[in-house]
């Protein structure tokens, strides 16, 4: 993202609330250089077919947030626990409320792990184990035959 | 219950429904090659002017009609094997050619067009002499079979006997044969070794005796090697010790004493100790045979001579000729000159033998001018045939009808192929370099890539009979899969042949001379092709039976030449060699040669590999069976290549004899170490790589109290490790020893069957050393398991398949007398199939027990290209694991791959690539354009 462009747009997302039709291509971050064409363009500070307008239909950019929001969601999945307990970090009973949650995905992953036990899913028998056994190293050498 | 059991095995049977060749595989991937054996009888089928027969006798008890043309086989009739099958004489006459079969047992006609029986009939017991086509006013009519004590006629059209008379005083003359001329007689000829000549003459019509009379030689042994009918009717004889011919007329009653001629009348001279030969010919049966006929004075020297009036004419001396290259000409046999422009040059081929006979059909061209062709048999078993003017038209490689050993060999990468592995072996010698050295042998196989398009683009253009696919030693180079590989074949008559096994050329052959013909042999891949740059390198171990006196021939499997590696000489008996997994620096692996002193001798023997030996000679363990003693015994190396005796096992001989061993294959892999059960559990197999399987048979053959044992025993400690008895069963017992499991096949005497049994061994459910296999560490025996089947067919062969991994599933190939090679999954030889299904088993998809063994037609895997007489079956691993490449050999070789668990690891032959690749580029361009169509209506849907 080209700085002069970014940072005209930075400054105008800050001072309007309203949504433009370009804030979408740029919060995805595949920025067009309109900011170049912007700077090439000199002093015009919105290009051609920029109208204040507001856009009525949001659904487009509703969705593309959730996405990126998915997305860091997926990025952060490791911290997830430590959010999890930011969240009740306002609680008075924060150290119970989290036994509560350690309790409770313990007993999910339990209760997982007898499913797939019932299914017979879990490597706990030696067949199971079968495939890695490597051959046998041999300590004698032999051979021989019927006399020729 | 029942019907349980009827579901589950109509659901196996559904499994394997379709393990047999689709009618568009035939010949894709298997070739056959079919033989005759050694010739010992060939005739030109003369009667038509067009005819491209040549009839053949072998010493295989083959009767065959070869093309003339292109040598292919017209039809072949194969009888037993041994002295009951064994073609005493053959006879042709027109379209009839008369084979006197089995020591004189039976006399057969065959139509010679189609190879059709036209009569056969049973002659009377005795041994048989001679067989001759006797004819009545130039035609031909009867057969003559003379026996020991007995003289039959036979009518050529029917058969019938016309006539049959004991021959007098039978059991003091050697009766040997028999002429007849064209007067209505036969004349049967006897001797009485360095005494007189007996000369019988018996009425063709109805076998009176017309005349006997007696002639004084006593310097005479035998009249088959001494003398010859000539002319009308003229008993010719040649005595080496006095020089000198006697001739005799067979028809007059009052010459009763020989003539004699001394050879020095004529100029010639006996070369001593050699024993002079006679040769007449007789071209027409209904007439006399030809006044000229061949005197042989010494190996290489012959005269031919005429006999006219009473005197003998020299007419032509062919002395010999000591060149490289054999000439053939033709001669008038009335003056002995040479014709004109009939010479035929025979190259002698290096690596092949002398030419030992010739069968030659003259005949009048349309100018009246005289033409000839000629089959050559040479020492190595070749047959060439020429024809004017010294073109060679066919050859066939006829030692292949008895190949003793073979192995399969892989191919050598090419030049590019091998830089490409090589680079990989190299030491870095920094990055740039590294980078540009991949560059350059990738750009290489660009080159060659694209010199291979140029020429399929080539090939392409021209139409498709005049592209040959030649296969030569230049152009071969391993596939992808390594599924071509090199077969080496080595035949009883000392030959080896290199042979491509995807199309069956002999790509290269050499004739090892002077080996006696009870030779054994041993065949061992010493370095593979792996080793870049260093060749391939095989080696062959001849022993001669009579002296035991080994010899070593090490060669190039891939190019067939010899290697000019020093080879030990071997002064005393060789009894057995040991292919050590010791290699050299050279790459080579070990082979260690015990002598009748038990003293060891390595090959290669360099200071590398003695100070290797050195350091591991005390785990080096090898075994010897005696089967003329009954005595199993096994040594330890020591240090100094001496051996000691540390374990022995005797099994008497008034018992029972030995009769085969056999350890597992060393390129055998196991993939698995135990089997899993029903409940989840592991039955750990007992993999002892140095347990040996020893079959031993009754002394006793009668079938109440005859018995087939089995012993298994470590080679290297001589613990038995399990015993079986086999009561009331006798051999021949075929037998397959692998991973934890043996299998043989007897004949059952009380039920009067073929019986197979299975012993498996396992461990149990705990290994007792994971890591590491030691035989002196053993404490636990293994629990072993056993079961029999009925199998309803007689059994020539018996072979396990091989893959690289050990993966697929294994499967018997069992070669029938038939000639059909069944391939018999394993899984129905299983000693833990049930009696009754239960839950368990069925997890396990173990068959239930069924005492009867399948043959399904299908499990064929040559379809109709039966193998004759199949005496071993070869298997190979390829660079597939699903694939396993098999050659049968016996009287035809037939190579084909068998995929055990089907090609799993293979895209089928009719996988649709265009469906597939279709599917892929619509929604590939599907993708494109809608992702363009949904941009534009995001555009849109903004701007609105």
């Amino acid at each position: 993202m080209t700085s002069p462009g970014g940072g005209a747009l930075a400054a105008r997302g800050g001072a309007t609330v309203k949504r433009m039709k370009w804030s979408l291509e740029l919060s995805l971050g595949n920025s067009r250089n309109r900011g170049d064409r912007q700077s090439k363009d000199g002093d015009v500070m919105y290009p051609v077919g920029y109208s204040d307008k507001p856009v009525p239909d949001t659904s487009v950019q509703e969705a593309d947030r959730n996405l990126v929001e998915k997305h860091k969601r997926q990025a952060l999945v490791c911290v997830c626990v430590c959010e999890a307990f930011k969240l009740l970090e306002s609680s008075s009973q924060q150290w119970l409320q989290g036994l509560v949650y350690l309790i409770g995905n313990l007993l999910g992953s339990a209760l997982a792990i007898y499913k797939c036990q019932s299914m017979g899913l879990l490597p706990t028998h030696s067949s199971d184990w079968l495939a890695f056994i490597e051959p046998p190293q041999r300590l004698e050498i032999m051979g021989g035959g019927m006399v020729m | 219950m029942a019907w349980l059991v009827v579901r589950l095995a109509i659901s196996v049977s559904l499994l394997y429904a379709a393990s047999a060749v689709f009618e568009d595989q035939v010949g894709k991937f298997d070739w056959r090659q079919q033989f005759i054996g050694k010739v010992r009888f060939a005739l030109f089928d003369t009667h038509s002017q067009a005819s491209k027969k040549l009839l053949v006798a072998t010493d295989k008890n083959v009767f065959a009609s070869l093309n003339s043309r292109t040598g292919d086989l017209f039809w072949r009739h194969v009888d037993k094997t041994g002295p009951e099958g064994h073609i005493d004489a053959l006879l042709m006459y027109g379209q009839d050619a008369v084979v006197v079969v089995g020591n004189g047992r039976l006399l057969r006609s065959w139509e010679t067009t189609v190879g059709g029986l036209k009569w056969e009939t049973v002659l009377d017991t005795g041994s048989f002499q001679a067989a001759a086509l006797v004819g009545v006013q130039d035609l031909v009519k009867y057969v003559a079979v003379l026996k020991k004590s007995a003289i039959s006629l036979h009518d050529l059209s029917s058969g019938s006997q016309i006539w049959g008379e004991n021959l007098p005083d039978s059991d003091s003359v050697q009766y040997q044969t028999i002429y007849s001329g064209e007067n209505g007689l036969v004349f049967v000829l006897g001797i009485v070794p360095n005494s007189h000549i007996v000369i019988v003459e018996y009425k063709i019509e109805d076998g009176e005796i017309m005349n006997k009379k007696s002639v004084e030689a006593a310097w005479m042994s035998s009249l088959e090697s001494s003398c010859a009918v000539v002319s009308s009717g003229i008993l010719l004889c040649v005595d080496q010790i006095t020089q000198s011919l006697y001739t005799l007329p067979l028809q007059s009653a009052e010459q009763t004493e020989m003539r004699q001629i001394h050879l020095q009348m004529l100029d010639l001279e006996v070369a001593s100790g050699f024993r002079p030969v006679l040769t007449s010919t007789q071209p027409n049966p209904a007439q006399p045979p030809l006044s000229e006929f061949f005197l042989q004075l010494s190996p290489d020297h012959h005269i031919l001579l005429q006999f006219k009036d009473g005197l003998i004419a020299l007419l032509r001396d062919f002395s010999p000729v000591r060149t490289n290259a054999c000439s053939i000409n033709l001669f008038s046999a009335d003056t002995g000159r040479k014709h004109l422009d009939t010479t035929i040059i025979y190259h002698m081929d290096p690596n092949g033998g002398k030419p030992n006979r010739l069968y030659v059909h003259a005949f009048l061209k349309k100018d009246d001018s005289v033409g000839y062709r000629v089959m050559v048999q040479t020492e190595d078993l070749t047959l060439t045939f020429l024809q004017q003017p010294g073109r060679v038209v066919w050859m066939r490689e006829e030692a292949l009808a008895d190949v003793v050993t073979m192995e399969m060999v892989d191919l050598p990468f090419t030049g590019t192929q091998a830089e490409l592995e090589g680079e990989f072996g190299k030491k870095a010698d920094g990055l740039l370099p590294m980078v540009l050295k991949r560059l350059s042998s990738q750009f290489i196989l660009l080159q060659a890539w694209l010199a291979h398009l140029w020429k399929l683009f080539y090939d392409a253009r021209k139409p498709r009979s005049s592209v040959k696919h030649e296969v030569t030693i230049d152009i071969l180079s391993r596939d992808e899969f390594n599924l071509q590989k090199m077969m080496l074949m080595v035949t009883a008559s000392g030959k080896l042949f290199g042979i491509d096994s995807k199309s069956g050329t002999i790509l290269w052959k050499q004739y090892l001379e002077n080996i006696q013909p009870n030779s054994v042999f041993k065949l061992i891949v010493q370095r593979t092709t792996a080793h870049f740059p260093h060749p391939p390198q095989c080696t062959l171990l001849i022993k001669n039976k009579d002296t035991g006196l080994g010899s070593l021939y090490v060669f190039n499997p891939i190019f067939g030449k010899k290697s000019q590696i020093s080879v030990p000489t071997l002064p005393r008996p060789v009894l057995q060699t040991l292919l050590l997994p010791v290699i050299d620096q050279d790459y080579a692996k070990v082979l260690l040669l015990i002598d009748d002193q038990y003293k060891v001798t390595a090959f290669p023997s360099t200071k590398n590999v003695l100070q290797q030996l050195q350091d591991t000679a005390s785990s080096i363990f090898f075994y010897l069976v005696d089967s003329s003693q009954g005595k199993l015994s096994g040594f330890r190396l020591r240090k100094d290549l001496s051996t000691e005796l540390i374990w022995e096992v005797v099994i008497p001989t008034e018992v029972q004899k030995i009769v085969a061993v056999k350890g597992k294959r060393a390129n055998e892999h196991v993939h698995s170490q135990g089997r899993v059960m029903g409940d989840r559990s592991v039955l750990y197999k007992y993999l002892n790589p140095n347990l040996l399987a020893v079959i031993t048979e009754s002394t006793d053959t009668h079938q109440e109290r005859s018995f087939v044992g089995i012993f298994l025993i470590d080679g290297v400690t001589g613990r038995i490790v399990h015993e079986a008895v086999q009561r009331k069963a006798r051999g021949p017992v075929h037998f397959v020893h692998s991973e934890n499991w043996v299998v043989y096949v007897y004949w059952n005497s009380k039920f009067r069957r073929n019986e197979f049994s299975v012993l498996e061994l396992f461990e149990g459910a705990e290994l007792y050393n994971s890591t590491v296999f030691s035989s002196l560490d053993r404490p636990h025996a293994p629990q072993v398991l056993q079961q029999s089947y009925i199998f309803p067919a007689p059994i020539n062969t018996l072979e396990a398949t091989l893959t690289e991994k050990g993966i697929t599933s294994r499967h018997l190939l069992v070669g029938l007398p038939s000639g059909n090679i069944l391939s018999l999954p394993k899984m129905f030889l299983d000693p833990r199939r049930p009696e009754l299904v239960s839950e368990q088993s069925r997890e396990e998809n173990l068959i239930p027990y069924a005492p009867e063994m399948p043959i399904r037609e299908e499990w064929f895997i040559n379809y109709n290209q039966t193998v004759s007489r199949v005496r071993g079956i070869y298997t190979a691993p390829s660079g597939l694991e699903s694939t396993c490449l098999v050659v049968a050999y016996g009287l035809d070789i037939y190579q084909t791959r068998v995929f055990p668990s089907k090609q799993f690891d293979v895209l089928k032959d009719d996988y649709d690539y265009i469906l597939i690749s279709s599917v892929l580029f619509g929604l590939f361009f599907a993708t494109m354009i809608s992702k363009r169509l949904a941009e534009v209506k995001l555009l849109n849907r903004a701007w609105r």
